[in-house]
């Protein structure tokens, strides 16, 4: 059997553990240290450096040098690195490569599987684009684990006796989670997670560099943010004085020669108490008490039952948030797991449980949720973009679950099945994972025909949908990959070449124009490239009804 | 149910502790990781016993045909399908059950369940009969006898049988809301109180975050039985503002049910308690205007107040009541529906021939209501524009509209208000078919416009559909 790591992909840093000797092991990098910046760059000679060598460039090559790349997953922004240009995920994957890199020197064995986490609140396709990186670093990525499940299973595997409900607060570099699991005799058994995709250490940075850029402003009129060197070093300094601020009530700033105007050096001199700094980022904290709501309620416990609250990440050590916690739950946090290990020694053993090296029956058992609702679109009196729930969040997964829906007009033949992933109750402002058509239903009136819609979510985040005429036992369905491949998209962009082009262009252009100022909307996207694909193709029958359904569609937008 | 105590491996009698042992035991040996088919009907198992735990209990078993697997494939299909939603499959089934196993009870009882579910009343009443006169023991029945009663509509019967069933013993939350309402309706407004005081204390305060939506009816029913008949109403006070304060956090999605008990705390507090309601009515106010503020319909209290208001006449209250309830941040999207059409119509017509008699009126609303005016702007902008011949255009134009709807809800006060009216429209019909050719004089409204009845929908939604 193959050795499978675990790897804690983190905004700011990135570790690795293995499973070895009955408990998990950090892995050493080639500095010799547990924890790997997440930084990327390129050094003078044009080779990419990842980690501390990369740090170390940071203040004097911020152009060659890119970090906190794990934000921008899931988007379509490109970073600059010296000439080129790279993709989250591919930055995102060198990193990985570095981590399979040293852990195959450490273990001294070639590393192809991993276990790679993600926040919980990570959504779709930001879990597809880590499983990309993972795999362009090559791995065969055998399962993505949510960073505060991680956490607990190694918080469990050392009081595999007790019997309690714990809340895991993650507040790390760029990502807010929590979740709350239940304990009992060694199985954990997670109720409910939410979270804030952009929340983290990283804000309280730049709240405090807005702060002092703005004072650099008013003493010396300097606008500082647009000078890269100056703003690298005062970026440094203030997560140096945020780090201070936990442990001292005050720090002094001094960056001499920050900046020179007319032959004139200009330095910055200032002193930050803490209490300043919690002014500064104190409504970003309170941010964290939504997401804390919607998990008691989802999970039906609530604040006073709760027997542990843990912390992981590293803006836990703010003093702010740990008396926050402290006052919204009238309970002292636990410092059980190491804030900063915690995550890839989870997932180390997320692994081993995978290779078998854990025995589940008598070791440590885990069972997790969905953390988004799935449903499907239905007419709903005048609305017929109703989000019909079938899975709602935080259901333990792998589950099944089936309902009913009938024809809404008479003589209806076929139903599209659009399957939605997302919070609200219209359909348009959630994102549809998948479609289907069911066709051959019994030609009768409204509501008089039955399709059982029925969903099946599975451990490694399949969702199969399928949709069954209920009279004639006639099925269709669709397997939607939650973790994995995304659609594999042909290159579409000669379509003009296809003889059916001039009958589309306008279509297309009234389209592409519109989708300008609408750069986020995924379906008229998706519908834009089916067009482009069927004319490509030169399939007219599809290439109409895509046509019309993406004229409608930006017509109901307007 | 039967079946899923089997699937875990317990005693019917397992109280939740031991449901969770046996559950985390099971699914050690077979862990979504290794069996994941096995543990979804584990989990399945064990996410319906617990939430029977949830509920209140039974105390007692049902029936069974002896020794007959095909009859609890039944029983556990027919509660499935009433998990699903489907109750009128799972009344069919029922229904077969009793067939075929000569009225076993375990048949019987879901047959009546699912006669209530399906709106079926009268036939869920005379089930519950039966399973009354079978097992005059069961309590239970006794007290689901009364709600069906109840719910049916036999006033007496009910408030006989409630009484029954109370007598014996019977304090679950709904019973007890429901009896009250019976109470309630036949103006027996002691007793109503004495039962809701009794619920309200019976919950203990651990529980009050499972019971918000029971106890928030049962104190909005203390407040409105208070109007009927005054009563020392502090002590209810009290016990409200101090429940409201432990749930504060929680109220999310009650907001309806929170300005219910606003407006009839106000109500008791303008009739004669003022002090002493005035710190449960500042508390009610900061949860609507603090904590809730999202979702919170503040235009229905505005109604209400402005209901209270004498400088407005009854035409202007009316029209205000029907605008607001086609405003969807104040009600739920359901509400939009044919009937809530009509009655902005009627409102608008009666508008149109009163106008401009009301132009005060409508002033005053604009400067104390402004949220109210903002809700029907569309149409006092109509109105204010429509003079002379254009307003009879009008008139006549939303009057064809009106005439259909009018046949179907019979309800309207434009007839009641202008009688004469009535054949006007005949004419109005004949006319324009003798004269051929209708020329327009207002503006032609373009289907995908805002309908000017002020529904807020397309003109090809709302007036001019069809």
């Amino acid at each position: 059997m193959d050795t499978i790591i675990g790897i804690d992909l983190g905004t700011s840093t990135t570790e690795a553990a293995v499973y070895q000797d009955g408990k998990p092991v950090l892995m050493l990098n080639f500095d010799g240290r547990e924890v790997t910046p997440s930084i990327v760059g390129v050094d003078d000679t044009g080779n990419i450096i990842v980690g501390e060598k990369a740090e170390a460039q940071l203040l004097i090559a911020p152009e060659r040098t890119v970090r906190e790349v794990k934000r921008l997953i899931g988007t379509d922004e490109l970073v600059m690195i010296g000439k080129r240009q790279y993709s989250p995920v591919e930055i995102s994957a060198m990193i990985l490569s570095y981590v399979r890199t040293y852990a195959g020197t450490y273990l001294g064995e070639d590393i192809t599987r991993a276990v790679i986490s993600v926040p919980a609140y990570f959504d779709e396709i930001q879990r597809q684009e880590t499983m990309e990186a993972g795999r362009a670093a090559g791995f065969m990525v055998d399962r993505i684990i949510n960073e505060p499940t991680a956490a607990a299973l190694s918080y469990g595997l050392e009081h595999m006796d007790e019997e309690s409900y714990v809340l895991v607060y993650d507040l790390g570099g760029g990502t807010f989670d929590v979740t709350l699991l239940e304990m009992f005799e060694g199985v954990l058994e997670v109720k409910a997670s939410s979270g804030d995709n952009k929340l983290g250490g990283k804000d309280f940075d730049e709240r405090l560099i807005q702060y002092l850029t703005n004072r650099f402003q008013e003493k010396h009129g300097i606008d500082l943010t647009k000078d890269l060197y100056a703003m690298a070093r005062v970026r440094d300094e203030a997560l140096r004085c945020k780090i201070a601020l936990s442990t001292q009530e005050e720090y002094t700033i001094q960056l001499p020669v920050l900046t020179v105007k007319d032959e004139v050096p200009y330095a910055m001199d200032e002193v930050l108490t803490r209490a300043k700094f919690e002014e500064l980022i104190q409504d970003l904290v309170e941010r964290t008490h939504e997401p804390i709501k919607v998990v008691l309620s989802d999970s039906g416990i609530s604040a006073g039952e709760l027997d542990k609250i843990l912390l992981v990440g590293g803006s836990t050590r703010v003093p702010l948030v740990r008396r926050d916690i402290e006052a919204y739950f009238d309970k002292k946090p636990e410092a059980a797991v190491d804030p900063d290990y915690a995550v890839a020694q989870g997932a180390a053993i997320q692994a081993a449980i995978i290779s078998g090296l854990i025995d589940e029956s008598s070791e440590i058992v885990m069972t997790d949720v969905n953390p988004y609702t799935l449903g499907v679109r239905a007419i709903h009196g005048y609305d017929d973009e109703y989000m019909s729930v079938i899975i709602p969040r935080n259901k333990t997964i792998p589950t099944t679950k089936k309902q009913k829906f009938y024809t809404s007009w008479d003589g209806q033949t076929e139903a599209v099945i659009e399957v939605y992933q997302g919070e609200s109750s219209c359909v348009r402002y959630n994102h549809c994972i998948g479609e289907f058509v069911l066709k051959g239903i019994p030609d009768r009136a409204a509501g008089k025909e039955a399709i059982d819609v029925s969903f099946t979510y599975n451990q490694n985040g399949m969702l199969h949908v399928t949709g069954k005429i209920v009279s004639t036992g006639k099925e269709a369905s669709i397997e939607i990959n939650m973790l994995g491949t995304k659609e594999e998209r042909e290159d579409v962009s000669d379509w003009k070449s296809s003889e059916l082009a001039g009958e589309y262009r306008s279509a297309v252009r009234r389209a592409e124009k519109w989708l300008k100022n609408h750069a986020e909307d995924k379906r008229a996207e998706d519908l834009l490239y089916y067009l482009k694909r069927a004319v490509l193709e030169e399939d007219e029958e599809q290439a109409e009804e895509f046509e019309e359904k993406l004229l409608y569609y930006i017509g109901e937008q307007q | 149910m039967r079946k899923d105590y089997e699937i875990l491996g317990i005693q019917e009698d397992a109280d939740e502790k031991k449901i969770k042992r046996a559950y985390f035991k099971l699914i050690r040996e077979y862990s979504p990781e290794k069996n994941p088919e096995r543990f979804q009907e584990i989990r399945a198992a064990y996410e319906r016993l617990l939430e029977e735990k949830d509920k209140p209990k039974h105390d007692f078993q049902l029936e069974f045909p002896e020794d007959d697997s095909f009859a609890l494939s039944m029983f556990d299909q027919i509660q499935q399908l009433l998990e699903e939603g489907d109750y009128a499959k799972a009344l069919l089934t029922a229904q077969e059950g009793i067939k075929y196993y000569q009225e076993a009870e375990c048949f019987l009882y879901m047959y009546a369940r699912c006669c209530m579910l399906e709106g079926k009343n009268g036939k869920g009443v005379k089930a519950y009969e039966k399973l009354v006169e079978r097992f005059p023991d069961k309590l239970f029945y006794k007290s689901e006898l009364a709600k069906a009663y109840h719910i049916r509509g036999y006033q007496r019967k009910a408030y006989a049988m409630f009484q029954t069933a109370y007598k014996e013993g019977e304090r679950e939350i709904d019973f007890l809301n429901l009896y009250s309402h019976c109470c309630y309706d036949r103006e027996k407004y002691q007793e109503s109180v004495q039962i809701l005081q009794e619920l309200v204390d019976s919950v203990p305060a651990e529980k009050t975050n499972q019971m918000i939506l029971e106890l928030l009816e049962a104190y909005t029913g203390l407040f409105m039985n208070c109007m009927a008949e005054p009563y020392p109403v502090e002590d209810v006070a009290e016990k409200c503002c101090l429940f409201l304060e432990q749930i504060e956090d929680q109220l999310e999605g009650y907001e309806e049910q929170i300005v219910s008990v606003l407006l009839f705390v106000r109500l008791v507090a303008s009739r004669n308690h003022g002090k002493k309601l005035k710190r449960l009515v500042d508390k009610l106010k900061e949860l609507v205007s603090e904590v809730l503020p999202d979702n919170m319909p503040t235009e229905m209290l505005d109604v209400f107040q402005m209901m209270e208001d004498d400088r407005f006449s009854e035409l202007m209250k009316l029209t205000v009541k029907a605008f607001m309830l086609l405003d969807d941040t104040a009600f739920p999207r359901d509400s939009f529906d044919e009937y809530a059409c009509f009655m902005q119509m009627d409102a608008f017509l009666c508008q149109l021939e009163a106008w401009p008699k009301q132009r005060k009126e409508l002033d005053l609303l604009k400067e104390e209501y402004p949220d109210l005016y903002e809700c029907g702007i569309d149409v006092w902008d109509m109105v204010r524009r429509c003079t002379g011949e254009n307003r009879q255009y009008m008139i006549e134009d939303v009057l064809a509209e009106y005439l259909r709807m009018e046949a179907k809800f019979q309800c309207g006060h434009y007839y009641e208000l202008y009688p004469d009216r009535r054949c006007h429209i005949e004419q109005i019909q004949w006319d324009s078919q003798e004269e051929g050719t209708f020329v327009r004089k207002d503006r032609k409204i373009g289907r995908n416009e805002p309908c000017p009845c002020g529904s807020g929908k397309k003109y090809k939604n709302c007036c001019g559909k069809g």
